[in-house]
């Protein structure tokens, strides 16, 4: 599984241009997203993302400043939920402007620890309710499919057991 | 606007769950298991997200198999280290993956002369899908930061 995400990019600009553009809550504004960020070492800033529920992040992305050095490096933690990851922005002058990379890691070991967290009955519903009420069903032959409240939040669950209406279980 | 971007590895394609070929148990005495481990024919050919609800829940009923998901869950394996630390066969074993794979819960691929295990629920699609998001979220913020500063005084 891929282990983090790796984008550089060259802007025709000096470093401190970039820089000013990387830590000024204003321009943050006007390029990445609004948020409360500051170039300060320890400050706290928050933004939105896409959640990921099945690993306890609601998308509030909670970020603090690690390391500022300017204007080459500057580190951030990225996390909600289960995730836990650093953002590192390098920068280098070059011939033909300022070279930026991001690394954003710490992803690797979270699609293990996502399965680990299903099998184990951080899933509850799943092994402990809907597969009793599967294999009850089975045995008895009843045909009721099991109450719909019982469905993942987002009316499926992570193993992709009930991606299928549950009129799949009768048709064995 | 003279910008480069380095395209970032992206992750390698999957092969669609429950397209793997069927094969013929050789020999059922091997079955294990009082789970109905056999899967009627019917389900074939269905597309990667048809898999038969039953069968996943099946699949996942069986101790044993969710003991093997879970040596799955840390790493790909073949079925030689699968065994270690059961009670069972290989050819048992082979039996389960076998289950595991039909039910769309794990792959399997050749490398060199063993046939490695892998783990595929959809959690870890829709993981794998949420960081390829994440990648193009970078993606588009940094070259928003470009036109940003070809704008600003």
């Amino acid at each position: 599984m891929k282990a983090d995400i790796d984008v550089t990019m060259t802007y025709p600009y000096p470093a401190d241009r970039v820089w000013a553009a990387l830590t000024s809550s204003e321009a943050l504004s006007a390029w990445f997203m609004p948020s409360n960020f500051k170039p300060a070492v320890g400050h706290r800033f928050t933004f939105r993302a896409r959640p990921f529920r099945a690993l306890g992040f609601d998308g509030i992305v909670r970020c603090q400043v690690l390391e500022l050095d300017p204007p080459k490096r500057m580190v951030w933690s990225w996390a909600g939920g289960n995730i836990d990851t650093t953002v590192t922005f390098t920068l280098e002058q070059t011939a033909e402007g300022t070279r930026l990379r991001m690394r954003q890691v710490g992803f690797d070991g979270l699609g293990a620890q996502l399965t680990r967290r299903i099998l184990s009955g951080g899933y509850p519903r799943i092994l402990g309710q809907r597969l009793p009420a599967y294999l009850g069903q089975a045995a008895t032959g009843s045909d009721g499919p099991p109450p719909p409240d019982q469905c993942a939040e987002d009316g499926r669950s992570l193993l992709g057991v009930f991606r299928r209406p549950h009129r799949q279980i009768q048709s064995r | 606007m003279a910008e480069r971007r380095t395209a970032p590895g992206t992750p390698a394609p999957h092969a669609a769950p429950g397209t793997s070929k069927r094969r013929t148990a050789p020999g059922t005495s091997a079955r294990p298991g009082r789970q109905r481990p056999g899967r009627p024919s019917k389900h074939r050919g269905l597309a990667p997200g048809m898999v038969a609800t039953a069968d996943r829940f099946a699949a996942l009923a069986d101790g044993t198999r969710r003991h093997l998901l879970e040596q799955l869950a840390a790493a790909d394996r073949p079925v030689s280290e699968l065994v270690t630390g059961l009670d069972i066969s290989q050819a048992a074993v082979s039996q389960h993956l076998r289950i595991l794979r039909e039910a769309g819960l794990v792959t399997a691929r050749k490398q060199g002369r063993h046939r490695y295990y892998q783990l595929r629920p959809v959690a870890l699609e829709e993981f794998r899908d949420w960081l390829d998001e994440l990648e193009r979220f970078w993606h588009a913020r940094l070259s928003a930061l470009g036109d940003y500063l070809r704008q600003a005084p």
